[in-house]
């Protein structure tokens, strides 16, 4: 099994580097994991997104990305210079002698990190507030705003439990980046005339900026258009409007609030809290194919293997799984993944080269 | 667990995985299915009596949830996904 793949790498392809360094990776690498001994191919330097990158100029890469990533019907997220090149439906025609699957059959989804379909649950929670109890939460003078007001406060205590946070901390807003902004800019407005400059980090710290955000509605299985900010109490935060209007949300968000979306949202807060067990039981049977593949697999060994390469980063497709995937698809879309690899690679001068033994990082490309 | 209180759970059981079935979208109908039963198994350990009825409270709700949401998601179909017969 051995084939000698070049230097700082051991007799299974393992390099010598250390843990994953894109993590973004890990649905991809847990895909092809599963496919078991098919890993010793993708292991060396030839892995698919590698042997992509190297196929030829910048259009052509993302070219063969996008017809890669139509032909395997799969909806799942290219990387961000194909994403500036429009869809992947001017991309099919292009290859439309290569064998697909019947068209009129819809694509599986794996593109759960951008967003999620509503669950079952959340939709049953806000129908009756888009159908008849369509009362303003503001109106405090009749059954149909008193209705909407309970609804809305009962949502936000939902949010609340979520986070473990008060409800008098919740604020709603149209979603994570208007409650970027919130606190970001709200905050440094409120004391610009004390200091002038802002500080953020990339995790939620606790220190300059206090105010968290979490995800918008519609990563958790709620509605779009919708999300909070968590504005602490104690020690206070204070925070300056960015909208002006009737001071509603503790005249930190005016504008009315929308039932619907909030009821939603509180709906699949509540919904995470009780399947947060089981989803994420979930996610790591279908992340390690734990029904199909032996115990003998390292999932680093992989995950390392692909996060070796710089070049990975930039000609990869990112597969994300959620509470409504299922072992058939994420099966299927590792078999797609593997015969369009090596469909390209029949293909491919370079995967000769690799073949070879040739270093391709050792190549001189000609300036034209 | 009371034998009346059994016999229930079984028929609740079977009406939940007979109304999952009736899903028209794939991912749903497959979620429901797996996580009925997963809910099931996981309940049939339960000791309490209070644990069993509040369990077995949250199981009608669900029918009634999953039957309401059966009868949209006829009325709004997507078409079949590439992974289905």
């Amino acid at each position: 099994m051995g084939r000698d793949l070049g230097p700082g790498r051991d007799g299974h392809g393992r390099s010598e580097r250390g843990a994953l360094q894109n993590p973004r990776l890990t649905s991809l690498a847990a895909v092809y994991q599963y496919q078991g001994v098919g890993l010793q191919e993708f292991s060396n330097r030839g892995t698919p997104e590698y042997l992509i990158a190297m196929l030829g100029h910048f259009r052509s890469v993302t070219r063969a990305c996008g017809a890669f990533r139509s032909k395997i019907n799969v909806a799942a997220a290219p990387s961000t210079s194909l994403r500036t090149l429009g869809t992947s439906s001017h991309l099919q025609s292009l290859n439309a002698a290569v064998e697909t699957d019947s068209p009129e059959r819809w694509p599986l989804y794996l593109d759960a990190q951008s967003t999620t379909p509503l669950d079952p649950r959340v939709l049953d929670a806000m129908l009756p507030y888009l159908t008849h109890q369509y009362g303003n939460p503001h109106s405090r003078t009749h059954s149909y705003g008193w209705e909407s007001e309970r609804a809305v406060e009962t949502a936000r205590q939902q949010v609340a439990d979520l986070i473990g946070a008060d409800k008098k901390e919740i604020i709603f807003t149209s979603g994570a980046t208007e409650s970027n902004n919130i606190s970001v800019k709200g905050v440094a407005r409120f004391y610009k005339s004390k200091k002038r400059h802002v500080i953020t980090t990339q995790t939620q710290s606790q220190d300059l900026s206090s105010s968290i955000h979490f995800s918008s509605g519609h990563k958790i299985y709620g509605p779009k258009g919708i999300g909070c900010l968590y504005v602490r109490r104690r020690p206070r935060v204070r925070v300056e409007a960015l909208m002006s209007g009737g001071g509603q949300e503790r005249g930190m968000r005016s504008g009315t609030v929308p039932t619907p979306l909030v009821v939603g949202l509180g709906a699949a807060c509540n919904i995470a809290l009780q399947e947060m067990e089981y989803d994420h039981a979930w996610d790591v049977a279908l992340s390690s194919g734990s029904a199909c593949t032996s115990a003998s697999l390292e999932p680093s060994y992989v995950l390392r293997a692909i996060g070796a390469e710089e070049d990975l980063a930039h000609s990869s497709i990112r597969f994300g799984l959620g509470r409504f995937t299922t072992m058939d698809e994420v099966k299927y879309t590792a078999d797609k993944c593997v015969q369009h690899v090596s469909r390209l690679r029949e293909m491919s001068p370079l995967w000769e080269m690799v073949q070879e033994g040739i270093d391709l990082k050792s190549i001189q490309w000609s300036q034209h | 667990m009371a034998a009346g209180g059994r016999q229930e759970a079984l028929a609740l059981y079977k009406a939940l995985l007979r109304e999952s079935g009736k899903f028209t979208s794939y991912n749903y109908r497959e979620y429901a299915l797996r996580r009925v039963r997963d809910g099931f198994r996981k309940a049939k350990s339960l000791t309490t009596e209070a644990d069993q009825k509040r369990e077995l409270e949250m199981a009608k709700e669900s029918l009634q949830v999953i039957k309401r949401q059966v009868v949209i998601g006829n009325l709004y179909r997507s078409p079949a996904l590439v992974i289905e017969k």
